[in-house]
């Protein structure tokens, strides 16, 4: 096999996340690199103190090596989370709208760059729980209007969305054949 | 040999390629490869941007052997060489699962692919020989074990009279999830479903396969 | 339809009650009676495959009689008692006790019957039971869900470990560090 089974038509919690380390962040270097020409990219040169975005991945490697300090995210303080928390709650037939990979670059953030959280990292680390738990919960309710032809997802995240993936997509093929057996009569 | 690591880098910045077109062909590469992995048949295979990619890995390679053994002293240099191979080991990941998606594809459905002239337009040259002595491969595989000792009526293993087609092909009709790129209507099953721009939507690629293929939809 | 789909080859081979319109000599084999016929009127349980050909198969293709080699009889997982029994309780109800592939085995039996009514029947069990499903497999202690799981069709069986086994490996992949 070329690709394991049950990897067709879904990813794994590392691709999702791979696609979120492709995103840019701010960063502040404390070392100077020249620019750098890459495969897929140009990293501009670095100086210190001079604000920079590069991609996640990078920001990632220069952190741990304590070559930049990464410059939170405006969405990633307890503030601003703690507003999405009571949308949340608020509106019971909607996700709040936070970012598309909210929990991978949270979870990079808090792991490899707690120290530059301008908020207390367990406070943020509580309310992202909250956050995915609420929404886990508001996911699954909607299950309950799963039919044969559409349904809408807006605002739900990447990593999200594949959780639910092969669940959503076995039963609503299922819908699908059950009805098409009285609609078409055809195979 | 005697190139410094100056030299490598405004050869590289001289070359052709500027950085919005790296960007973009990463970026394409990305889009790609998600492509292949969340839709059921088999996509046109995307020859020019993997020729690209592939020719700046191979240069990437070239720079990465230079650089390690003359200059790995040097901690500016190490830290560069750390940046160069990680990303150098995303690109490759990208690239070998495009490809092993592709394969599985065209391993299921090679019967299918072989069947329709459209589809066989899909495959790049090697993945059409891959195909075809993987096929040959399986067949006299097949025939030695089991349908060789069958009657002969029995045989096939394309066979699509009798209500059920033997050959497995892509079930366009299964589920996919998309994000609207632009408002458009579409029906499912004679039903108006109205596509609102930045809105998600679980629903049968079937139903969405052409403003895929215009980009007015992304599957995700 | 997918011609090696495994859960599709069993949902054929389940056993439907069927009463022979003529007597064939010879077949006596298929009710317990090699070398004798089967009489009209006999009444035996063929598998779906057969029970199908046979049904829908006029006895003489020249002229249009409308008379076939067997006639399907409403099968007892079919009947209106355990209709009734789903649409009360359709969350809880054994499933797997009425017919291991009761989904597969309704799609097949509605091509040619055309049973809308069974049909909707079954998208809103179908509907209420996924839901349950997915809330329970989602759950790590999934094996105090034993009980529940052994109720489950096969195709619930099937959403059940997919989506169980997604749960676990977005789990697993946030509780690991990453280098």
């Amino acid at each position: 096999m070329s690709i394991p089974a049950k990897l067709t038509q879904t990813l794994t919690p590392g691709e999702v996340n791979f696609l979120a380390e492709n995103e840019m962040i701010t960063i502040l270097p404390r070392y100077s690199l020249d620019k750098l020409q890459l495969i897929g990219t140009r990293i501009p040169a670095l100086r210190p103190m001079k604000r920079e975005q590069v991609p996640i991945w990078l920001a990632i490697i220069l952190k741990n090596q304590d070559k930049c300090n990464i410059v939170m995210p405006q969405w990633l303080t307890v503030r601003q989370l703690k507003a999405f928390y009571d949308q949340e709650v608020k509106n019971s037939d909607r996700f709040a709208q936070l970012p598309w990979h909210w929990i991978e670059i949270s979870k990079a953030l808090l792991e490899k760059a707690s120290d530059d959280m301008p908020d207390k990292p367990h406070e943020i680390r509580t309310i992202i729980q909250d956050l995915r738990e609420i929404r886990q919960l508001k996911a699954r309710k909607g299950l309950k209007e799963l039919n044969e032809s559409y349904i809408q997802l807006d605002n739900l995240s990447l990593l999200e969305i594949n959780e639910l993936r092969p669940f959503i997509v076995k039963v609503m093929d299922q819908m699908r054949k059950l009805s098409d057996s009285v609609n078409s009569g055809e195979q | 040999m005697n190139m410094n690591i100056d030299d490598i880098l405004n050869e590289f910045e001289n070359s052709t390629s500027t950085k919005s077109s790296r960007d973009l062909d990463n970026q394409s590469l990305i889009r790609c490869w998600v492509n292949e992995r969340l839709t059921p048949d088999l996509l046109i295979y995307e020859a020019d941007l993997v020729d690209r990619m592939m020719e700046r890995v191979r240069a990437q390679i070239e720079f990465i052997e230079l650089n390690s053994i003359e200059l790995q002293n040097e901690k500016e240099i190490k830290l560069t060489l750390v940046i160069v191979e990680s990303e150098l080991n995303r690109i490759n990941f990208l690239l070998r699962s495009y490809l092993r998606t592709r394969l599985s594809k065209i391993d299921r459905f090679s019967i299918f692919i072989r069947s329709e002239a459209s589809e066989v337009k899909k495959l790049s040259n090697d993945e059409y020989v891959y195909m075809e002595n993987h096929l040959k491969l399986l067949l006299d595989l097949y025939n030695t074990t089991f349908l060789g000792k069958l009657p002969e009526t029995l045989q096939k293993i394309d066979d699509t009279s009798g209500g059920l087609s033997m050959i497995t092909r892509p079930d366009l009709k299964t589920v996919v999830f998309i994000r609207a790129l632009e408002n458009n209507d579409i029906t499912v099953d004679d039903e108006p479903v109205e596509l609102i721009k930045g809105g998600i939507y679980a629903l049968r690629y079937e139903a969405i396969k052409d403003l895929f293929e215009k980009k007015a939809v992304e599957i995700i | 339809m997918e011609y090696y789909d495994i859960d599709d080859i069993i949902a054929d081979s389940q056993r439907l009650p069927v009463k022979f319109q003529i007597s064939v000599p010879g077949l006596g084999y298929l009710e317990g009676n090699p070398g004798k016929q089967v009489s009209k009127d006999s009444r035996m349980e063929l598998p779906l495959w057969l029970a199908l050909i046979l049904a829908i198969c006029p006895i003489d293709d020249s002229e249009d009689s409308g008379q076939n080699f067997v006639e399907l009889l409403p099968p007892e997982f079919l009947s209106a008692k355990v209709q009734n029994a789903i649409k009360s309780s359709p969350a809880t109800i054994d499933l797997h006790s009425i017919l291991p592939h009761f989904y597969n085995f309704v799609v097949k039996w509605c091509w040619l019957f055309e049973d809308a009514q069974l049909v909707q029947l079954c998208l809103d069990m179908l509907r209420e039971r996924a839901a349950e499903i997915n809330s329970r497999s989602s759950n790590s202690t999934a094996r105090q869900n034993l009980d529940q799981i052994n109720k489950l069709d096969e195709f619930e069986k099937r959403i059940f470990k997919l989506n169980y086994d997604s749960f676990k490996d977005l789990k697993q992949w946030l509780a690991a560090q990453h280098p």
